[in-house]
């Protein structure tokens, strides 16, 4: 069966075109998923040659195996799952190595005020608050909560992303969600100054 | 809506719920009035749900955009390394799939533009539902552009620099957002004032020629006056604190990041701007700028061996121009302070 044009196609059918050989179904996959992929990639290591050089190798291995890849119902959670390892062991092995800026393993993510610059000043001064929150939380609840609100995955696609169960990615988030509604009742105290310069 | 539910639930609940999060994004206009209803009869949750759509509003996470170039080239990449021959092979065999194909990128491309725009959209939400789009630049490492604004503003943006602003600006005020260095020199109108925001520190002018470094890793911000008069105005909420201090043309105000003090000096404009005319520039710098300095300028990575030891009192300087990555380090690495090769783009310290 070749793939319908007509409609646009779901996960399993590129899927399996993909495991028949389609090139074209292996470059949809590349096209929608790399956007997602290599910012996910970045949070886990900030070196985005690395990271780059890393999904290059996931999309090849992909090629090369697909005649023996498995059933997919969500290409984007397979290939989470399968960047992840390949990034956090590609860490692992370079450990000989020591960074420059000394930086342990870090789930490292930032909020944006980009989008959102013209309006609601109290808002904006909230999300620098929330922003030390965030870095104030453990680097498996911050995973889990920009899986959740970034990659608006399930909590049992993140359990399998994160190899845990889907009853500890609940926890996880919930207890991100606690931490930082608490920071909201104390962030007030520690206001970063602001400073503004005039013509 | 299900009212009764929610009268249990915790800020985490509500940020969580799938109505709730409908009704804070604006995507839902039909319960709209089912919520302030129910909100108005339940004041005692009011702070709650306040907090849980702060919270929900503040969860969206800076993202760096692939451009379709950059999709492409690494697509290419990707095609033409070693498997590139059954690629071919299966690009002939399904040739006329070919447009239907692209048709489909294209709409699944199409639909990802629509999807981020929705979500803009939605970060909109509240006093200004005007849609703006964000145009975002960066200067690759070992890059440097220079960018001219709708409003003929022109700006020259540093290796590993970042900057964003809407396609059009508002009357009444031009705001653009910077991470890293940038040279500005803004067209006057006194109507919009030209606001460049760096972290929590913003730079306001009406029209006037200035440098900006906000690189992350430094402890402060400096605004460096080439041209016009600029006021430096300093709030601390937490002592309550304001402080202004006037600058002229030569005049650098450093502002260290987390303190509202202002520390005003002359400076040396062909040390402090020599990056914008191709001049690579150090003046006593420590071994840890130097890297991030040189990494930035020429696209390159240290890695520096565990056992090698960095004496933190060395101290660099030089002024270098079109000079090679090679030939800096070998000034540097005088006298026997340390030996590098140098890979492609991998540079290892021993």
């Amino acid at each position: 069966m070749k793939l319908d044009s007509s409609k646009v196609p779901s996960d399993s059918e590129l899927w399996e075109a993909l495991k028949r050989g389609e090139i074209k179904a292996y470059e949809v996959i590349f096209k929608t998923q790399y956007q997602f992929l290599i910012n996910y990639g970045l949070k886990l290591n900030s070196d985005k040659e690395e990271v780059k050089d890393c999904l290059q190798i996931l999309f090849s291995k992909i090629w090369e195996r697909r005649s023996n890849l498995g059933e997919c119902n969500s290409i984007r959670n397979y290939l989470l799952a399968s960047a992840r390892r390949l990034i956090l062991k590609r860490i692992n092995d370079r450990s000989e190595f020591v960074e420059l800026d000394q930086k342990k393993l870090r789930f490292h993510i930032e909020l944006s005020v980009e989008s959102r610059m013209i309006q609601d000043q109290t808002l904006k001064t909230k999300i620098a608050s929330l922003q030390k929150g965030i870095e104030k939380l453990p680097e498996r609840q911050k995973e889990a909560l920009y899986l959740k609100f970034y990659g608006d995955q399930s909590f049992a696609d993140i359990a399998h992303a994160m190899n845990i169960s889907t009853r500890a990615s609940y926890k996880l988030i919930y207890k991100a969600l606690d931490n930082l509604s608490k920071q909201l009742n104390t962030g007030s105290k520690d206001l970063p100054s602001l400073l503004t310069i005039f013509f | 809506m299900e009212k009764q539910k929610y009268n249990k639930y915790k800020t985490s609940d509500f940020i969580l719920d799938e109505d709730f999060q409908n009704w804070v994004k604006g995507s839902d206009p039909k319960n709209e009035k089912k919520w302030s209803i129910w909100l108005d009869s339940n004041p005692a949750l009011q702070p709650k749900v306040e907090k849980a759509r702060q919270i929900l509003l503040a969860l969206n996470f800076k993202e760096e955009i692939i451009d379709s170039k950059t999709l492409d080239d690494e697509w290419q990449k990707l095609r033409n390394s070693k498997d590139d021959r059954s690629l071919s092979l299966q690009t002939i065999k399904n040739k006329p799939k070919t447009i239907n194909w692209s048709v489909r990128i294209a709409a699944a491309i199409a639909f990802i533009v629509i999807s981020s725009l929705v979500v803009l959209k939605f970060t909109m939400h509240g006093s200004n539902r005007k849609e703006v789009t964000m145009v975002h630049k960066k200067a690759a490492l070992g890059q440097k552009i220079t960018l001219t604004l709708a409003d003929g503003t022109n700006i020259k943006l540093n290796a590993g620099s970042h900057i964003s602003y809407p396609d059009k600006f508002s009357s009444d005020k031009r705001e653009v957002i910077l991470t890293g260095e940038a040279f500005f020199k803004v067209t006057p109108n006194a109507d919009a004032p030209f606001i460049v925001r760096t972290g929590n520190i913003s730079t306001t002018v009406l029209g006037t020629s200035f440098n900006i470094n906000a690189y992350p890793e430094k402890d402060q911000v400096q605004v460096a006056v080439v041209e016009g008069k600029v006021k430096v105005n300093t709030h601390d909420p937490k002592k309550n604190i304001d402080a202004e201090v006037y600058l002229t043309h030569d005049e650098l105000a450093s502002v260290p990041k987390n303190e509202s003090e202002i520390l005003v000096t002359p400076f040396e404009a062909s040390e402090l701007l020599a990056w914008k005319d191709g001049i690579l520039h150090f003046g006593r710098s420590d071994f840890k700028e130097v890297v991030k300095h040189l990494e930035r300028w020429y696209g390159v990575k240290f890695t520096i061996r565990k056992n090698k030891k960095i004496d933190p009192e060395w101290r660099f300087s030089g002024k270098f121009e079109n000079k090679s990555l090679e030939y800096i380090l070998d000034v540097f690495s005088y006298p026997e302070r340390f030996s590098f090769r140098i890979d492609g783009s991998k540079v290892t310290i021993n």
